[in-house]
């Protein structure tokens, strides 16, 4: 009952992509099938999806990945080093996510003008890892916290240094929360529209949910099928890791996985 | 290897401020013994042994191995637990959960930078020695509790460490798998006559395992000697009491002389006692002390008179087999004793005799 109430919008999306003549969206006409909204978006050089795709993919990959390196040196450092005022810090983190997105687009805006960043990957790779390192964070130090201390002992006693304790043992042991924390990280990344629509002024860095967005201000009128098209490619893949992995991100989202 | 602990003290630094974990203590573990750190937890053995290891440095005072020195907290010195080659044993395991059990032994090595086959047979050695040769592909998720205690053994054995440690590695077991491992344990140490430091809050395995035992108390060292030093001469209250069970009577006393005859004062009733005695009551100096009475050397009677002996009351018998341990009261002192004879009944008047040939005279504790 939840499940098809979920998926329903989902059901029509496909419905109207592969319908030959979708802008009817009703009762009138034949409803025949075709994939030729997949064919034109996929192979049109004019609207840039493919573009699209591969600028989503680059930034919301090496967005997950740098802000899931840093989050999880930060959560080692948390959750291992003698440091002075870490709770302070991990609210301070917790704060600044609380932080409304639209409130900080004037600023970095500016910014990325300053920086001639506008239009480009780094432009929206740093706003990227800044906002979702605050969640791999709190993930990543409850998922530290608990694999138990005596582990780090033993290595240290087995001949490892402070690095090699990282490395070698917690790393793989944290593995299904370093996991669970890249994976939603990148979704929010691939996700994420507001940043991209400020940031970013054509196709050469341009992100999926924004070019979606924009298909219909690119030729006057609204190609649904193109639009349904688009959405079903860009979101089958995210779809697929999540129901993939989904084990692995509830795993790593509640922890018991690490036991000794 | 000699370890060789020289007035050592550590102090935490926590929210309820400053704790004194080690108040200056020394000790001198000889070269492969079987040494035991026995105490109550929070006593600081634990925290002796994380220094010993180099897990922790210290605030004060020296430790040696051998002619090295391995910290030394005047002079900074603090060596990391790498360079120091000890191995330890943890309470619980702490194996790598992500590695098989063949790959949790060869880890020391391959950090050391080992030579892949050299490692295979180092393993190999090790597994065979404790029996965990068909095991090796298994995570440690996939083993019992015991075969994990194991593993984790061979773990730390397989570098032949200079220095075997091992924090309360039989406390997770069930009680018939840690009498097996005990004898196991013990006869290992023998074989590969590594100077080994086993800490404990139990003194049955204190007693069976140790060449020689140190009794830590509140950060300090209350005694050290071989089991049977510990059981039949305690230096003071608290190891008589700690060691031995059921615990040792312990009672105020005082002595005097009177007709030439030495007299010993407890429970407001004056006792003779033999003559040999008065030598080691004037040598605690001071008309006051604790008289130590383990419940083995209290004679229970049901004869209502005796002439060395005192009258009390049964308040209860708990019969644990062999022997019934008798919960004795008169006036309003408390006192045990071990008994192989019949059935004592509650409420019972009868009367005991002390085996002053096994009495403890005790100095009042300085603290």
């Amino acid at each position: 009952m939840m499940a098809s109430f979920c998926l329903f919008p989902w059901l029509y999306m496909l419905l109207v992509s592969l319908n030959d003549r979708p802008d009817f969206l009703g009762t009138q006409g034949s409803i025949g099938l075709s994939g030729g909204h997949y064919l034109a978006v996929l192979t049109e050089r004019s609207l840039h999806f493919l573009d699209y795709l591969r600028n989503s993919a680059i930034v919301a990959l090496s967005s997950a990945a740098l802000g899931t390196v840093i989050a999880a040196l930060a959560a080692f450092a948390v959750t291992r080093l003698d440091l002075p005022g870490k709770a302070a810090v991990l609210f301070f983190v917790l704060a600044a996510s609380m932080f409304p997105q639209i409130s900080l687009t004037g600023y970095l805006f500016r910014l990325m003008t300053r920086l001639g960043w506008i239009n480009t990957y780094q432009g929206l790779l740093f706003p990227y890892v800044a906002w979702t390192l605050p969640l791999s964070l709190w993930l990543l130090v409850s998922c530290f916290s608990q694999i138990p201390k005596e582990l780090d002992k033993a290595a240290l006693v087995d001949g490892c240094t402070s690095w090699q304790v990282l490395w070698r043992v917690l790393l793989p042991v944290a593995r299904p929360g370093i996991f669970a924390a890249f994976l939603l990280s990148f979704i929010a990344a691939f996700n994420e529209f507001l940043f991209a629509l400020m940031l970013t002024t054509d196709h050469g860095a341009r992100t999926v949910p924004v070019g979606i967005a924009l298909f219909q201000g690119l030729h006057g009128e609204m190609p649904w099928g193109d639009i349904m098209a688009a959405s079903i490619v860009a979101t089958a893949p995210i779809a697929a890791i999540v129901a993939l992995f989904q084990r692995h991100i509830v795993a790593g989202l509640t922890g018991g996985a690490v036991k000794g | 290897m000699m370890v060789r602990i020289d007035n050592l003290s550590k102090r935490f630094f926590s929210l309820r401020g400053e704790v004194a974990a080690l108040r200056g203590l020394s000790l001198d573990i000889h070269d492969k013994e079987f040494f035991v750190l026995l105490g109550p937890s929070g006593c600081g053995k634990s925290t002796l042994l994380n220094l010993i290891a180099g897990l922790d440095s210290p605030t004060g005072g020296q430790i040696w191995f051998d002619d090295a020195v391995m910290a030394d907290a005047d002079r900074g010195v603090c060596l990391s637990p790498r360079k120091r080659n000890v191995a330890m044993v943890f309470q619980s395991y702490a194996l790598y959960p992500h590695l098989s059990v063949f790959d949790n032994i060869a880890f020391p090595l391959s950090i050391a930078g080992m030579r892949k086959d050299e490692i295979a047979e180092a393993v190999r050695e090790a597994t065979d020695m404790l029996e965990l040769a068909d095991l090796l592909a298994a995570k440690p998720a996939e083993l019992s509790g015991g075969q994990r205690q194991r593993v984790a053994i061979a773990r730390a054995l397989v570098r032949k460490p200079s220095v075997f440690l091992l924090d309360e590695p039989l406390s997770n077991l069930d009680a018939q798998l840690r009498a097996s491992m005990r004898t196991e344990l013990k006869s290992l140490q023998r074989r590969l006559g590594i100077t080994t430091i086993y800490v404990t809050h139990d003194q049955v395995e204190a007693m069976s395992l140790g060449d020689r035992v140190a009794v830590l108390h509140d950060g300090r060292l209350e005694q050290t000697g071989s089991p049977q030093e510990l059981y039949h001469r305690p230096a003071n209250a608290f190891v008589g009491t700690f060691i031995g069970s059921p615990p040792m009577n312990l009672f105020e006393a005082s002595w005097r002389e009177a007709d030439g005859r030495p007299h010993v004062e407890i429970m407001n009733m004056r006792l003779e006692i033999p003559l040999h005695l008065g030598q080691r009551l004037r040598a605690l100096k001071g008309a006051s002390f604790l008289l130590g009475m383990r419940p083995e050397n209290i004679h229970a009677h049901f004869s209502t008179s005796s002439p060395l002996g005192l009258m009390a009351t049964v308040r209860s018998a708990e019969r644990l087999g062999r022997e019934t341990l008798l919960h004795l009261a008169r006036g309003e002192h408390r006192l045990t004793a071990l008994t192989s004879a019949g059935d004592f009944t509650e409420g019972a008047e009868i009367s005991v005799e002390f085996d002053w040939d096994h009495a403890h005279f005790l100095a009042r504790s300085e603290r």
